[in-house]
């Protein structure tokens, strides 16, 4: 009798996309010992955006995603701010900054309801981890004050898909976050606002309240997230939880949020804004932070096509940056994507995601992109009021909110720590706090708009260019980490637009030097908790550490049906 | 209105027991249990169902020994995503491709269409009928605001109980309660159109035709009826049209989205408008005559 086990999880439900994970299992032992991670669709967007206008890059760009697409529009704007000579005027960079927080207050949400949270939901710990469920009817909460449940099985049921009162609650939350982002973006999702040296239109003093007013609606949800998250990662630790899906602490993060007095979208000055930055750029390697600078952070972006459906390329237009550094062949200003499908091979090429890595003095590193890459070098750089070095401690603000407790109602000091092992409880801790974070950061750019309103500052438009020959990168946080643009405008053009986002990074097969990628990597050694005869393993533990990382590949088929319940069906 | 929350909790009795069998995003099992979905409802186990498609289809013979998009396997053996177009469609109660992608092929068959994408409409064609004898109704946009899809799915919904009207289509198959007016004639700046102040860079409030807007050739609810709980609208928001519902999008006459729509479009309307005026002076000139 074999004592190992090979599951091959497709679809990967419950993310966004197209995704297929292979795992082998020593059943004995029950840990992981092989993974292999798989993209399973390709639509050639950056084939599609050759020869266009480049401003139009922005809206297309965007439609890679109907997740992201905030963080999509915004990078693009930066790498054409960047190509097009031109710079946004402070209050248009305010708008973008509070698209993005509130983007992030939206897609963390949906996530740890709708697309992680049903992992811990009653309706699939009591199938998968039958024992757990038991437990955590008695395992009493700590925060019962903020949230008002006794323990966490009550949290858990309240969590399961369709029935609970938490999934159903956030759906409306997430609602009232997209109708902010609506106010300055037009049209969600997919941005319609978001121009090249700004965007389409300022706000009024009518309109910024509205925005306010819905967001304070916010505020207390996110309190109360917060706290329901704290119990069930209590429970998850108390399980030996935080040994699921670890990987050394090697991450990358481009930073978010610009300050409007200082970005100024030229290359030769990105060090110096991206580290004014709301939330700090960074590197870090085995646990230390080796840089902070955007245009080393960059440079280093290589992608390899070894075991991807890809051919390699050629040719090498850019040979060094505007600064005089060079840029390496497999930099994505280089880059030319040429599909090539092929029969999924383990051994050679099996996925459409390509592998990119981060290179520095001739060493390939792994990195992962995420939340807890960016509280991590936020944290760790001091670059940012309450960053000390080993935490990040930030405020949530007082509302008088009717109806609401005195605890939801309260200023609420929180405090994050950098962790000693990166592994699923941790990304999903680091998730909720980013979370909090940016409902921090968003209440703080309010306030600035109604300064800038006072001021009379409405301007949200300068004019740009199209040059005969240009670079453009724009880089920025999205839900899932690190996303970069990058741009070659010749004739007027764009000559080569290339994208890669977080996902690429996370789900990324192995490279040229054969090192898996991140989920690959989070996967082995991972113990199986799952219960039952191993013949009817699932693979829990596998999606839950693929879904810590919260994947973002993108498109679906739906199926609707007629007459009986709902609920019962998409339970299990 | 309808929310996702009302659909799927089933507010009132004409559009409850609902049921969302197989969702990628949503659904709870993953793998071979999620699959199994989709060879059930093969087999006939969910009849009547809704096939309800979001995303292009690519042309898989294009291919080769590869595959543009795959969704699931069973031993060894790998689904494309149109093995269950196909396999789905030969029993669905009725067909709704939702998005520009789905509808029309949106963004992945803009010029010069890699994957060979296209969308539902073409792939299944325009006299395809499901098992209730209706066409393929379409939902355009990119994406479609919520409303326009719960609004579509529970229209459908009703006259399949026999609580209303099969909803009409227009020649693209897009339901005409929704996409019976162009962007330009619902928009909230359509004003100062008729009155020639046009926004000669973002950020003014006049009227953004100059600076690409396609709302003059593109049939779209939202700059009236806004994209979340009635919040927001495209060229409401200074932001030019883009044309996403339009079987164009995103490739020429819509793109360049900065660059203004055909001259001649909009020679024409303004002489239809001069005309107007002119009929209206007129008639108030005969009036006075009469006094």
């Amino acid at each position: 009798m074999s004592t190992s086990k090979t599951i091959f999880i497709e679809p990967m439900t419950r993310i966004e996309g197209h995704l297929g994970v292979k795992a082998d299992i020593d059943v004995e032992r029950r840990v992981v010992v092989d993974a292999h991670s798989t993209g399973v669709m390709f639509r050639g967007f950056e084939k599609i955006m050759e020869g266009r206008d480049p401003p139009d890059a922005i809206w297309i760009s965007q439609r890679i995603c109907g997740v992201c697409p905030t963080p999509h529009a915004i990078a693009s704007a930066e790498a054409l701010d960047m190509a097009l000579n031109t710079s946004p005027p402070p209050m248009a960079i305010l708008l973008r900054n509070l698209a993005d927080a509130f983007e992030i207050i939206y897609d963390h949400t949906l996530h740890w309801f709708q697309l992680s949270g049903p992992d811990y939901s009653a309706a699939i710990v009591s199938e998968r981890n039958p024992s757990w469920m038991r437990e955590a009817e008695d395992f009493s909460t700590e925060y019962r004050d903020i949230h008002g449940f006794s323990t966490v099985g009550e949290i858990m049921r309240e969590m399961t898909p369709l029935e609970g009162k938490l999934w159903i609650e956030s759906l409306n939350y997430q609602r009232i976050a997209k109708e902010c982002l609506v106010m300055v973006a037009g049209k969600y999702p997919h941005l319609a606002t978001v121009v090249p040296g700004g965007i389409t239109v300022s706000t009024t003093i009518g309109r910024a309240q509205e925005m306010l007013f819905r967001f304070l609606e916010l505020v207390p949800w996110v309190k109360k997230m917060v706290f329901i998250a704290e119990d069930v990662f209590r429970f998850l630790q108390e399980k030996g939880y935080e040994k699921v899906g670890v990987r050394k602490a090697n991450l990358i993060s481009y930073g978010a949020g610009e300050n409007p007095e200082i970005y100024d979208a030229k290359y030769e000055n990105m060090d110096e804004w991206g580290i004014a930055r709301e939330v700090t750029p960074g590197i870090v390697i085995d646990g230390k932070l080796l840089t902070n600078r955007l245009t080393e952070i960059h440079l280093g972006v290589q992608e390899y096509v070894t075991h991807s459906f890809y051919e390699e390329w050629d040719k090498r237009d850019v040979e060094k940056d505007p600064l005089g550094n060079e840029v390496p062949p497999k930099h994505p200003w280089n880059k030319d994507t040429r599909p090539k499908p092929e029969k999924m091979d383990w051994d050679s090429r099996y996925s459409w995601v390509t592998a990119p890595r981060w290179v520095s003095k001739g060493k390939v590193h792994v990195v992962e992109a995420g939340p807890i890459s960016r509280m991590w070098t936020t944290a760790a750089s001091k670059k940012v009021e309450g960053s000390t070095g080993s935490s990040l401690r930030f405020t949530l603000p007082k509302t008088n909110i009717a109806g609401l407790s005195e605890e939801l109602n309260r200023e609420m000091e929180l405090e994050w720590r950098i962790p000693d092992s990166v592994n699923v409880v941790e990304r999903l801790r680091a998730r909720i706090y980013y979370l909090a974070y940016m409902t921090n950061i968003a209440f703080g750019e309010i306030i600035k708009v109604l300064e800038y309103l006072k001021k009379g500052k409405i301007q949200v438009f300068n004019e740009f260019e199209r040059p005969k020959w240009s670079l453009g990168v724009g880089l920025t946080e999205a839900g899932r980490g690190a996303l970069g643009h990058w741009i070659v405008v010749r004739d007027g053009k764009i000559h080569r637009y290339q994208v890669v986002t977080p996902s690429n990074f996370n789900a990324s097969p192995r490279d040229g030097e054969g090192n898996r990628g991140p989920y690959e990597e989070a996967l082995i050694d991972t113990p199986i908790t799952e219960e039952g005869d191993a013949a009817n393993w699932d693979g829990v533990d596998v999606v839950r550490t693929i879904r810590s990382m919260d994947p973002c590949l993108a498109c679906g088929v739906t199926v609707y049906k007629g007459n009986s319940v709902t609920r019962r069906v998409i339970g299990g | 209105m309808p929310s996702l929350i009302d659909v799927l909790t089933g507010v009132v009795e004409p559009v409850s027991n609902i049921n969302l069998v197989f969702h990628q995003a949503v659904m709870a099992p993953w793998g071979k249990r999620a699959i199994d979905v989709l060879d059930d409802a093969k087999k006939g186990k969910y009849d009547p169902f809704v096939l309800v498609l979001e995303g292009a289809i690519p042309d898989e013979e294009k291919a080769g020994d590869g595959f543009w998009c795959m969704v699931g396997e069973n031993d060894g053996q790998l689904y494309t995503l149109n093995y269950w177009i196909d396999s789905l469609a030969e029993r669905a109660a009725a067909a709704v491709a939702v998005g520009a992608c789905a509808t029309y092929g949106g963004v992945p068959h803009g010029h010069p269409n890699p994957t060979g994408a296209h969308g539902l409409l073409e792939h299944l064609g325009k006299d395809w009928k499901s098992t209730l004898g209706l066409p393929v109704v379409c939902i355009p946009g990119c994406p479609p605001a919520g409303d326009w899809m719960t609004q579509t799915l529970g229209a459908l919904v009703l006259a399949v109980r026999g609580f209303a009207a099969v909803p009409d289509l227009d020649e693209h198959h897009r339901p005409r309660f929704l996409f019976g007016r162009l962007a330009h004639d619902n928009c909230p700046r359509a004003g100062y159109y008729s009155e020639g102040h046009f926004a000669e860079t973002f950020g003014e409030q006049y009227c953004v035709v100059g600076l690409g807007c396609k709302g003059l050739i593109s049939y779209c609810p939202a700059p009236a009826g806004g994209w979340i709980n009635k919040t927001g609208g495209c060229p409401t928001f200074g932001a030019p049209c883009l044309g996403c519902t339009e079987p164009e999008f995103p490739d020429d006459p819509l793109s360049p989205f900065l660059k203004p729509p055909d001259g001649v479009i909009m020679t024409k309307t303004i002489i239809k408008r001069i005309l107007g005026g002119i009929y209206q002076a007129y008639s108030l000139q005969k009036e006075g005559g009469r006094k």
